[in-house]
């Protein structure tokens, strides 16, 4: 259960940092459209949010809470740290960790 | 977070970067050490197993029959204490590997514990393990963490430095103008930027945490600091904390003896009752005025596993019942008796100490806290590594001087604590365990390690003694292991073998920090050797961009 939450935490981050210029230019080469921009923004925000329900069915509502504000940080920290040494590897990871949670599920 | 335009003239965000380099700078020394040793007692319980030594005593017993303990605890109190107006039951001590133990207070009002057989309701003294050694254990972490092992001095001193910590959140806010498009930034090996990247990234992305901790630990501590409204709703001084104490909790009001006797009904009823009530099993018993008509008769819920509780306040559920049987008071898991702002104290109290969601908590806790310990370290040696390379005379003619205090201070305060943190495990194993008073003795090994650092780094140039501590500090923590080998017998492997995971989590976790120190130290020994010899900072036109940090 927290693994889902993890994973859905870890998409929805990575894909709200792609939609930054700085990090999609480093994946891609080139500069994101401001579709794309706007695309992986309303995909990824809801993910991070969802990542609450996880929690909450986990625990309780306020523990559930807080959990999720604790896979938040993990998923931002892991997501910084894979960024910094191999940029093509966080992308990898989100389908990777969904599969996972999948599994476990 | 958008600052409105009004607010964005051209003095305040370089005053709020003004107020978070000084507020951050003087106080992030001691914050460090607050933090790092708050981050250790989040395993307080593991570290105090381990340095406790050797293996648990005798298996807890499964099966239990708690009728029958109760009777018995019931017959022992009646035949050797009958005139204690206070007697306490616990059928099955899950602290003592379920014994069966029975507590009331001696002729000086102390706490006092037995040890009864579970079988025959005879009392027996249990025997200790023999490598059980006498420590502070974990408990030091915590006792420094808030209050820095000074009593109520110390506790207004960690209450500042929290009050700074906020400031310096604010206004570290306040100041990161890129705060959304930098949020996942951090390139490393670049010097003073990726000082800077690291310091906002351990930040930001802990920042929920950092707030709560901050803020609940002064909650934590409100009535000390703010005596102010209980002197005037209850009158100063200890009359008047004493009657604010039993408006919160009517229960610590004892009856008073009636004079007429009343035999005392079926515990054993009554706590099956009380389970039903609360939904929680039955953990302890407490009988005021026994034997007398107004005695009272209190069960008290054991939580459930730790993780499993669905609130955060950590209160146990409370059933009172009178000697008829009926039921007086009754309290249910995680509430408070007196109100609203009662349980808002006992839940910020809870999110502090991670009170609540068990093992997977603690870890996010572990590392949230690493994080902000990071936050500082990294903040600390920022503020120096961007000095070395432009001098800011922000001291007048005493800034070349203050520099190098800064830098010991740094040195000190970073892997100097580490030290002392560290070596306090070591001495816990090199210490004789038959020595009298030798936690005494621990302790005293941990400040003095502590002020070993502080000389040496005063005495040595700031990157020599970050070099040489580094390499001191790794070689500690990976050794630890070897040292418990060499001096109990015991070590990682088979503590995990035998699923000890507590003191094997001690062990792996200081070779984890070992290893850390161990790559700091490397990364720094590297970007010496590539540059020219150290200078001190007067001049600052060499161009020491391709410098990494230490």
């Amino acid at each position: 259960m927290l693994i889902l939450s993890f994973a859905l935490a870890y998409s929805g981050l990575a894909m709200v940092s792609l939609s930054l210029q700085r990090h999609y230019r480093d994946l891609r080469g080139v500069l994101p459209s401001s579709a794309m921009v706007r695309g992986l923004r309303l995909a990824g925000y809801p993910l991070a949010m969802a990542a609450i329900l996880p929690c909450i069915a986990a625990c309780s509502l306020t523990i559930g809470i807080v959990l999720w504000l604790g896979m938040l940080t993990g998923a931002a920290v892991t997501l910084v740290a894979l960024m910094a040494w191999k940029p093509r590897l966080p992308v990898l990871l989100g389908p990777v960790l969904a599969c996972l949670a999948g599994y476990v599920l | 977070m958008t600052i409105r335009p009004a607010l964005q003239g051209p003095g305040f965000r370089q005053s709020m970067a003004w107020l978070h380099t000084w507020a951050g700078l003087w106080f992030s020394w001691l914050l460090f050490a607050i933090f790092l040793t708050g981050t250790l007692a989040v395993f307080h319980d593991p570290i105090n197993h381990w340095m406790k030594g050797g293996v648990s005593t005798a298996a807890a017993e499964r099966t239990i029959d708690r009728d029958r303990r109760l009777a018995l605890g019931l017959a022992y109190m009646a035949r050797e204490h009958a005139d204690r107006p206070m007697w306490e039951i616990w059928p099955a001590n899950d602290d003592e590997g379920n014994a069966l133990n029975v507590f009331w207070k001696d002729d000086q009002g102390h706490y006092t514990k037995a040890w009864l057989d579970p079988s025959t309701g005879q009392e027996y003294k249990p025997v200790k393990a023999v490598q059980m050694r006498e420590t502070l254990g974990g408990h030091l972490f915590v006792d420094f963490h808030y209050r820095l092992h000074a009593g109520l001095a110390g506790l207004w001193i960690v209450a500042a430095a929290t009050v700074a910590m906020l400031v310096a959140l604010v206004s570290g806010i306040v100041t990161h103008k890129r705060i959304f498009k930098d949020f996942f930034t951090f390139r490393p090996a670049k010097g003073q930027r990726s000082w800077l990247d690291g310091h906002n990234a351990a930040a930001v992305l802990s920042l929920p945490f950092q707030f709560m901790i901050a803020f609940s630990g002064i909650a934590i501590s409100a009535l000390t600091l703010f005596p102010a409204p209980i002197i005037a709703h209850y009158g100063p001084g200890d009359a008047g904390r004493a009657a604010f104490r039993t408006d919160r909790l009517p229960a610590s009001i004892r009856p008073v003896a009636s004079g007429k006797t009343a035999g005392i009904p079926d515990l054993g009823q009554l706590a099956r009752r009380a389970e039903v009530q609360l939904g929680q099993p039955v953990s302890a018993v407490t009988i005021d005025q026994p034997g007398d008509a107004a005695m009272r008769i209190a069960m008290y819920g054991a939580g459930e596993e730790h993780g499993a509780r669905p609130h955060i306040s950590r209160t146990t559920g409370m059933i009172a019942f009178d000697a008829d049987s009926s039921v007086t008071d009754i309290r249910r898991p995680g509430e408070v008796a007196a109100g609203a702002a009662s349980l808002t104290n006992e839940i910020l109290s809870s999110l502090h100490m991670a009170g609540f969601g068990g093992i997977v908590v603690k870890w996010i806790y572990f590392l949230c806290g690493l994080a902000g310990t990071a936050m500082m370290g990294t903040g600390a040696v920022l503020f120096m590594v961007k000095r070395r390379n432009r001098h800011g005379g922000e001291f007048g003619a005493a800034t070349a001087r203050t520099y190098r205090v800064i830098e010991a201070l740094n040195v000190a305060a970073i892997t100097g604590l580490g030290l002392a943190c560290i070596g306090y495990l070591w001495a816990n194993r090199l210490i004789p365990a038959s020595l009298a008073h030798r936690e005494l003795w621990e302790v005293r090994m941990f400040f003095a390690i502590w002020a070993i650092a502080l000389a040496h780094a005063c005495l040595r140039s700031p990157l020599r003694a970050w070099l040489e501590q580094l390499a001191a500090l790794a070689v500690f923590c990976l050794v630890l292991p070897v040292l418990n080998l060499a001096t109990t017998g015991d070590q990682l492997v088979s503590g995990l073998w035998r699923g000890d995971a507590e003191a094997a989590g001690v062990e792996l976790a200081s070779l984890m920090f070992g290893s850390g120190a161990l790559l700091s130290f490397m990364a720094l020994r590297h970007k010496l050797s590539m540059s020219p010899s150290p200078r001190k900072c007067k001049t600052a036109s060499v161009k020491r961009s391709e410098v990494s940090g230490c």
